[in-house]
């Protein structure tokens, strides 16, 4: 994965929308607008953008209710891969519902970046074994193969 | 009917040649890539050509056409490879940009100002791109979206400096949000990019070594004897060095 991840793409282009005055409503719509029109433009989305932007839009969907019946979203039957994206959309049920949410999601956003950066550790300290399986099941032997197979080849034509 | 198949190649070729003499032109006309470069690009190609043409004598039509086409064809991909840089380099120079536009504004200068300046020191590279954007921000007539560039994430910059210039108060506070967020995602890019790069500077290293010793065997051994280690061995390493790149990709994400 060389892009940022869709939540914290998301949290950061949302918290921005809302320091400018737009509704958490329109900043999320225009947060979907600009990833389907990068997704247009030829710009390969990786499957797990286009996951989370299927949870996003599922929940623009569902809190059209919210703001008829007041009462904030049940965001589990979103069924959320994460529990940050679970938090997240509870973030911004309570946001249109009209409570004040930019320290939450600042908070938010630091729990994600923090986790992120253990993902990634955690990924390249798991490298040095992963790598070990093709090295030692594929290039060794391709290496002795090309090193030792002339040499058997004249071997065997020698001995005959 | 070979004379009547060679013409139907010569025709289409022409089509080709002209579609991409059409393509050079936009590309310049885009100001991505000057036309001092493409001119270089282009004489590159025909010096190329008629290199090929007067050390390999084309034995028939088909070497003759192959040894036309190809320095062209590589001289337009090389160009639109020289494009594709620009625009990335252009995007990874937002956050320099952005820095320099702030201080410049801080001194009293207006924004549109503050950029045609900044735009100037740019590198030489990526100049023209910028001087492109700062000028449709403020001096285009028609601020719609034909006007924007063709990449989207430089269409997308062009549209952030537009709405920040239509505001009246707040326009280094709106930039230096900007920048912090342009951050951000550099840094997680890096980090992601640089997880990957360790693995894959071995997995060339690896890869240099196999090409070597294959020359090497070739050499002592001769071409017959080592064949058929090549046909088992060279797939094997192929495979083991597609799974090390794609296995490197895959970091599992808990959020």
């Amino acid at each position: 994965m060389v892009g940022v991840n869709p939540v914290l793409r998301c949290l950061m282009g949302l918290e921005e929308s809302i320091v400018r005055g737009d509704s958490v409503r329109d900043s999320l719509m225009q947060w979907l607008d600009l990833e389907t029109r990068k997704a247009a433009s030829g710009e390969s989305a990786a499957a797990l953008d286009r996951e989370f932007i299927k949870e996003a839009m599922e929940f623009l969907r569902r809190s059209e209710d919210v703001d008829q019946t007041g009462h904030p979203l049940d965001v589990s039957d979103l069924r959320c891969r994460t529990v940050y994206r679970e938090s997240l959309f509870i973030i911004l049920s309570d946001g249109i519902l009209g409570n004040a949410i930019l320290p939450r999601m600042r908070e938010l956003r630091t729990e994600i970046e923090a986790q992120l950066e253990l993902d990634l550790k955690a990924h390249v300290d798991s490298l040095p074994l992963k790598m070990l399986v093709p090295l030692l099941l594929f290039m060794f032997p391709s290496f002795l193969i090309l090193l030792l197979g002339p040499i058997t080849r004249n071997f065997v034509e020698a001995l005959r | 009917m070979r004379s009547v198949f060679e013409i139907i190649v010569l025709a289409c070729s022409l089509v080709g040649l002209m579609s991409a003499a059409h393509l050079a032109t936009l590309l310049v006309s885009d100001r991505v890539v000057s036309a001092l470069e493409m001119a270089k690009i282009v004489t590159g190609a025909f010096a190329m050509t008629s290199l090929s043409l007067i050390l390999i004598r084309p034995r028939g039509f088909f070497q003759f056409w192959i040894q036309v086409e190809t320095p062209l064809a590589l001289a337009i991909g090389a160009a639109f490879l020289l494009a594709k840089y620009r625009d990335r380099a252009v995007e990874e120079s937002l956050d320099e940009l952005l820095s320099r536009l702030m201080m410049r504004m801080k001194e009293g200068r207006s924004l549109s100002i503050a950029l045609e300046l900044v735009t100037h020191e740019m590198r030489s590279s990526i100049r023209l791109r910028w001087i492109e954007i700062a000028r449709s921000v403020s001096f285009s007539p028609q601020k719609n979206e034909s006007s924007l560039p063709k990449s989207f994430k430089l269409g997308e910059i062009l549209r952030e400096f537009r709405r920040i210039d239509l505001l009246s108060r707040s326009q280094i506070v709106e930039l230096d949000r900007w920048r912090s967020r342009i951050r951000t995602e550099r840094i997680f890019r890096r980090r992601s990019v640089q997880a990957m790069a360790q693995v894959r500077a071995q997995s060339l290293i690896l890869a240099t070594i196999y090409t070597l010793l294959a020359l090497f065997s070739v050499a002592a051994f001769g071409w017959n004897a080592t064949r058929g280690s090549f046909q088992i061995s060279c797939p094997l390493f192929l495979a083991g060095l597609f799974i090390i790149w794609r296995g490197g990709r895959r970091v599992k994400w808990s959020v």
